[in-house]
Parts: structure tokens; C-alpha cells; sequence
């Protein structure tokens, strides 16, 4: 099975590059690379929206036919089964700021971009933020680990990013789970 | 409402070693119990977006009234799109 994954890996480090688009790692994978193991069902990744159009033939040259676009998502999986891949639109400015921090790590012996520690943790305070009932059982145990694993301060690396992204409802929550873990 | 968390912490793995562990759990896991939550987790409206940077939908020339709903992510379980979505692109 982890054929699949090569391939979703090597479509993602040579096609993309060769049309000129950039992405970045998150999800799953991102939270393993900063130390906390779960497990995850599809790969995730960023890229600018105005390049969507690109992804999907691409995609769908490699054989990712079965396709589900929402304005800010785009699922692709094969007929045949196998991990979905999703792409995760956001805006050029967005992308730009991530880039800047961005992580590369090498899997498979392929070389990929993931966004830094803090951008992955604000991306998650933003999901949890947006319906928190939903997101609770993944994104919050996500936010608590990674940050008690890196060793992030809940007042001085948190509630900044509490404060620009989430609530203090979320910050509240976050410190809890932080708590119970600790 | 009470939230279990795993402890001690799961074991840290390596990309690499991730990749097997995820495809192991593709292969042998419940895969439909775990599209389940998935669905119920993916349903996130708006974009991410950092602070100062143009909102998507402007990029796109596309009107979204701040706040409105930009999408729903439910995810690989619905059926009716599931449904759609077999064999063909859109």
C-alpha cells in the first residue's frame, strides 16, 4: 500500500514543480514531522487557489479521477480506493507568509515543504475556531500534543495565536488540554 | 464534557516509518469507521488565512460576504456524493 503514497508524493515534488506551483505539507504528515503520531486518512496539502484549475488535470493525469472541488478544497482519490488527497486552497498573500517559514523534510527520498511549527498550530486554532464541536476530538488533541512536545508556552507562544486566529473560548480549551496532558 | 487523551504519548515516528504505519492502517484498520469521524470532523467554511493578506474569494473574483459559508468539507462518507463522484470527473 504505501505504493499509494509514493505516487501521491512523487506527483506532488515533480508535476507540480514542473507547472510552476508551489504546496505545502500539513495535516497528518505536518503533525508526525513535529513529533506527535495519529492516524490520518488522506494526505493533505496548500496550495494558492488560482492554481486549482493546474492540480486538477494534473491529478487527474495521475490517475486521481474521482474529484470533489468546494471553494476551498479540492478532493482528489482514485476509483480504485486508496488514500484521498486534498488540497486545501488559501490565498497568494497566505501562502507567501507560510513559505517564509516553511520546513523542508525529506520522505521517501523525496523532498517536501511543510509550514512551521506555530503556522500548523495556527492553522489548527483556526479550524477549531470554526466549529469547534466538529473539530474537537482531532484538532485539539493535535494542538495540546504538539505543543506540550515541542515545549511551546501557553501564554507566550499560544495565546498570541489564540488571540490572531481563535477566541479565548479556544485559548481556554487549548489550556485545559494542555493541563490534563501534563 | 470530558476529553481522553493517550498516555504516555505515542510513540514518535519517522516520516518514513509513517507512511508504512498509515498504509498499514489503510490496509488492515477499519477504514470505514475512520471515514466516518473524518466526515464528521471536515466540515470547516471558510479558508485560512493569514492576517493582512487578501481573502480568497476576492482573489477569485469571487463575492463571499465575510462570514458566509464558503463550502462544506464533509468528507468521503457522503454518500450521495460518493455517488456523484464515481468514475467520473466533474
Amino acid at each position: 500500500m504505501t505504493f499509494m503514497f509514493e505516487d501521491v508524493f512523487r506527483i506532488v515534488t515533480e508535476k507540480l514543480p514542473d507547472a510552476g506551483i508551489d504546496c505545502l505539507l500539513i495535516g497528518g504528515f505536518a503533525v508526525n514531522h513535529y513529533g506527535y503520531t495519529r492516524n490520518t486518512l488522506d494526505v493533505d496539502f496548500m496550495i494558492i487557489g488560482a492554481v486549482t484549475e493546474i492540480v486538477r488535470r494534473i491529478m487527474r493525469d495521475g490517475g486521481f479521477l474521482n474529484m470533489d472541488e468546494r471553494e476551498n478544497v479540492l478532493f482528489c482519490s482514485r476509483p480504485e480506493g486508496g488514500p484521498r488527497v486534498d488540497f486545501l486552497k488559501v490565498d497568494e498573500g497566505t501562502m507567501q507568509k507560510l513559505q517564509i517559514n516553511a520546513h523542508e523534510v525529506i520522505m521517501q527520498g523525496v523532498k517536501l515543504r511543510l509550514p512551521c511549527l506555530r503556522d500548523l498550530i495556527a492553522m489548527k486554532i483556526f479550524s477549531l475556531t470554526q466549529d469547534t464541536a466538529r473539530r474537537m476530538a482531532k484538532d485539539l488533541p493535535d494542538i495540546a500534543y504538539l505543543s506540550v512536545i515541542n515545549d511551546l508556552d501557553l501564554k507566550v507562544d499560544l495565546k498570541p495565536l489564540c488571540d490572531r486566529f481563535g477566541s479565548p473560548k479556544i485559548y481556554k480549551l487549548i489550556g485545559d488540554q494542555i493541563g490534563e496532558l501534563q | 464534557m470530558k476529553r481522553e487523551l493517550a498516555l504516555p504519548f505515542p510513540p514518535r515516528l519517522s516520516m518514513d516509518a509513517y507512511i508504512r504505519y498509515i498504509a498499514d492502517n489503510w490496509e488492515f484498520g477499519n477504514v470505514a469507521l475512520m471515514q466516518r469521524q473524518k466526515a464528521i470532523e471536515e466540515n470547516i467554511r471558510k479558508p485560512f488565512r493569514m492576517p493582512g493578506s487578501q481573502p480568497l474569494s476576492e482573489e477569485n473574483g469571487l463575492l463571499v460576504h465575510e462570514g458566509a459559508a464558503v463550502g462544506d468539507l464533509s468528507g468521503a462518507v457522503d454518500s450521495d456524493r460518493d455517488r456523484r463522484n464515481q468514475g467520473f470527473v466533474k
